[in-house]
């Protein structure tokens, strides 16, 4: 006899049970497939599961031991619903269908020539703890996990309505990894939701195996420098932005959701600002942007005005600089980019090393490291400052880390060749090319590029929730109400 | 691509007559108006802005893509050349002024071709993006107002002197006839719009920018004029002079940079909308926008690397008889698109009369 799979594999068997034996010669006598024979005189049939992922305890229980004790009348699909004691039994018509169930976890039992898939799926997933990527002196601590069923419980729990659809999609030939895309009905742009599962179908790849390369898939220019999809491994982040009428997407396997679509000015924006008060947060956010900027400009501008321009600086702040850097082998933009290096070498190797030793690096690089170097002549100090504020600056706005280092040492070498004339031009390209920029159909500086009056205010300005009757109206939504308030 | 938003329209608007007024015509139109050069200046605006009402009223009928529906390609390129011409001798102008306001008085120590090849990079690069994003830079360079507004009130030492200013008319008003004439080139930075769309909407914003850039350019003028007096002729970078009136840059450096910001960006700005139209014309004759800005950018380079040599040459050619010849086509064009439209109203009420 012959089977042919959907996925245009011809078995060949000639055993008594053929559904039996399509899967297992799908799987190629893998070691983890097991097949248990189940004989009796009442029951001939056979369970199908891979070893570890299945919750054996479930299976000896609730499936081998009813079907074995079973007397009765010759068992079928009705029949064995009474008799098995899992939750969930579902009868399949099609013998691929039972292999993707055998490699997703489940255990298939053939009965008759009849394919019944068990949920007993083996439940060892991570505990839900705090994310690294997000700690919060306030707020909620919970952070999502790399099982996709866990973590659409954790928004289904700050969500609980009907109106919370998770679209389910599967990727990869190899992996079939599950993807949900995540909205809330009514809120959210439905051409959006279909741009995004229309653009995830298109892609036929051997396997997903992170979030990551979903993003590049949805990013609409993969290639930028600049992240163009939010991204978060907190659960009330989500789902806050699924009320403001964004999407999720959660992938099996990966605590990090994406969201679209995503604006430059949520990286300055955090949670910890609504625990904070008003003025205090708006404070906060200002400091942000101006460190990020300083950070990004001051190496920069030091070669330039060093190496440039250097009569604008005051006498006695020129004076300081030029003691600084007397006797300095190197000259300031080769001095400035070693020193950058240095620091990204150093950042990266404590991200790297185990945790305890990563911190003593930390604190031998930035000051024994340091001072050793400016005492050995080789940087001046007040490069070393400047390499220190810029570094600090940069760590306002982790999620821009990556761009804004990159950016750095870009206008260094610019600001050494061209001056501030190269900096500033520099400026302004970069400003026009993030302009041009379009997140699926919203301006990824907006609400300052178009202006956007309503949302330009709370961009900056931290609001209460009832000072914000509308959503986001850079986003572009239809429901746009979101404060009734009832006297 | 080409689109402008109400709020665009009116920054660009402001923004528009406002940057190449402000940086070497002060002292150019001093040496021909003396101390009457704002109420010139004044005038100059003002014309400039009765031109403006006339392209957007142009504008809201359709502009040329209006006409390319109505009469074909071939008529709409005809009406466009002339604006393509104009364009092009005003960017040239004002490429040149770019570099040299940077490289002669803005930032000392840039070499020529460097900074020329680099500015042009930036012009290209905007251009081909078109309207939208040209707008929004704008939008942003407008942040920048307030912060230069606050370290002037934070930190200004502005002493003025009223008396330079007066008397009115000292040598008669024919200097004041004689600065209009010679420097009307400045005015008519509008026809780019023509060939955008712009949102349709009744628009206050438009009407508070225009009134806001002719207080601005005539109040700079005042500034400069009652700070320096005769002395005004040397300034040949107004906006730095203005901007360093506050003394926190003696403190950290003599360079303002939120001035030095908003100025160089809002004059790529205007440079890149124009040629930006230039490539909306070319793409007309098949030549893609981004090819066609690219052109473009390479013809004004080699023209000012190889031609003009320098500012002098290209402003003696552009104040000379063409300047005539501009404010021809930028009067008569506009109202040449508006008969064109009020024929074929006519013949389509006649046909649906009979």
């Amino acid at each position: 006899m012959c089977v042919y799979l959907q996925s245009g594999m011809a078995i060949f068997f000639y055993m008594d049970n053929d559904a039996t034996k399509a899967i297992v010669a799908a799987f190629y006598d893998t070691a983890d497939l097991i097949v248990r024979e189940i004989r009796t005189e009442w029951v001939k049939a056979d369970l199908i599961f891979i070893d570890a992922m299945t919750d054996s305890q479930q299976i000896d229980l609730n499936l081998i031991r009813p079907l074995s004790e079973y007397r009765g009348e010759k068992l079928d699909y009705d029949g064995i619903k009474g008799v098995a004691t899992t939750g969930c039994a579902i009868r399949l018509t099609d013998v691929d269908d039972g292999i993707k169930s055998v490699s997703s976890g489940d255990a298939v039992l053939i009965l008759e020539g009849q394919v019944i898939v068990f949920g007993v799926r083996k439940g060892n997933v991570r505990a839900i703890s705090e994310p690294p990527t997000s700690l919060v002196v306030k707020g909620p601590r919970e952070g999502f996990v790399e099982d996709l069923k866990t973590n659409m419980v954790l928004l289904r729990r700050r969500i609980r309505s009907n109106k919370l659809i998770f679209m389910s999609l599967t990727a990869g030939r190899f992996t079939e990894t599950n993807i949900v895309v995540a909205f809330v009905k009514g809120i959210a742009k439905e051409d959006i939701v279909e741009k995004v599962t229309n653009r995830i179908k298109a892609v036929d790849t051997d396997g997903i195996v992170d979030s990551s390369a979903i993003s590049k898939i949805l990013e609409p220019r993969p290639y930028s420098l600049f992240k163009q999809l939010g991204n978060t491994e907190k659960p009330d982040v989500v789902a806050d932005k699924l009320l403001d009428g964004r999407v999720a997407i959660l992938v099996d396997g990966s605590p990090i959701a994406i969201t679209l679509p995503f604006l430059l000015i949520e990286d300055v924006q955090v949670t910890q600002d609504s625990y904070n008060r008003n003025s205090r947060a708006t404070f906060l956010r200002l400091m942000r942007v101006f460190a990020i900027f300083f950070a990004l400009i001051l190496p920069a501008s030091y070669v330039a005005v060093q190496m440039h321009q250097y009569q604008i600086l005051p006498l006695q702040l020129l004076i300081t600089v030029l003691n600084a850097s007397e006797g300095i082998p190197f000259s300031p933009i080769i001095e400035m980019l070693v020193a950058l290096v240095f620091f990204e070498i150093l950042g990266e190797a404590s991200v790297r090393m185990p945790r305890h030793v990563g911190m003593a690096l930390s604190v031998v690089g930035a000051i024994v490291l340091g001072d050793t170097a400016v005492k050995a002549g080789m940087l001046s100090s007040v490069t070393v400052l400047i390499v220190a504020i810029s570094g600090i600056g940069i760590y306002t706005v982790p999620d821009e880390v990556g761009v804004i280092s990159v950016l750095r040492m870009m206008l260094v070498i610019v600001g050494g060749l061209l001056g501030i004339y190269g900096i500033l031009l520099s400026v302004i390209a970069v400003v026009a090319y993030l302009t041009s920029i379009d997140c699926y159909g919203v301006s990824y500086l907006s609400p300052f590029a178009p202006i956007e009056d309503e949302s330009l205010r709370r961009s900056i300005v931290q609001y209460n929730l009832t000072d914000k009757p509308y959503r986001d109206p850079a986003l572009g939504l239809f429901n746009k109400k979101r404060l009734i308030i009832n006297k | 691509m080409n689109y402008l938003t109400k709020n665009q329209l009116a920054i660009i608007i402001f923004f528009l007559p406002l940057v190449f007024k402000m940086s070497m015509l002060p002292s150019l139109l001093y040496e021909t108006s003396g101390a009457d050069s704002y109420f010139a200046i004044g005038l100059i605006t003002a014309i400039e802005f009765l031109q403006m009402w006339l392209v957007l009223y142009v504008v809201d009928k359709g502009g040329i893509a209006g006409i390319k529906e109505l009469y074909g390609k071939a008529v709409a390129i005809a009406i466009s050349l002339p604006f393509f011409l104009v364009m092009g001798l005003k960017s040239v102008l004002f490429v040149t002024e770019i570099y040299v306001y940077v490289g002669d008085y803005l930032f000392y120590n840039v070499s020529f071709m460097p900074l020329i090849v680099s500015l042009l990079i930036i012009v290209c690069y905007l251009a081909s993006k078109g309207a939208k994003t040209i707008g929004r830079i704008f939008e942003l360079s407008v942040w920048l107002i307030p912060i230069i507004i606050l370290l002037g009130v934070l930190f200004g030492k502005v002493k003025l002197y009223p008396q330079y200013l007066t008397p009115l008319f000292d040598n008669g008003f024919g200097t004041v006839i004689k600065g209009i004439d010679k420097y009307i080139i400045y005015a008519f930075d509008f026809s780019p719009l023509l060939f955008f769309r712009v949102e349709k909407k009744k628009n206050v914003r438009v009407l508070i920018g225009s009134l806001a850039c002719v207080i601005a350019v005539v109040s700079c003028y005042i500034v400069l004029i009652a700070s320096y007096g005769r002395a005004t002729f040397l300034i040949t970078d107004a906006f730095a002079h203005l901007a360093s009136f506050n003394v926190v840059i003696s403190e950290i450096g003599s360079l303002d940079w939120p001035s030095a910001i908003l100025w160089l960006t809002t004059s790529i700005g205007n440079v890149a909308l124009k040629i930006s139209a230039m490539s909306d014309i070319l793409a007309e004759m098949k030549i893609k926008k981004n090819a066609g800005a690219f052109v473009l950018t390479l013809a004004i380079g080699l023209i000012i690397i190889f031609l003009t040599k320098g500012f002098d040459p290209i402003l003696d050619f552009a104040t000379g008889p063409v300047k005539y010849v501009v404010i021809g086509i930028e009067i008569l064009a506009p109202i040449i698109i508006l008969a064109l439209y009020a024929v074929k109203k006519k013949e389509v009420r006649l046909e649906a009369a009979n």
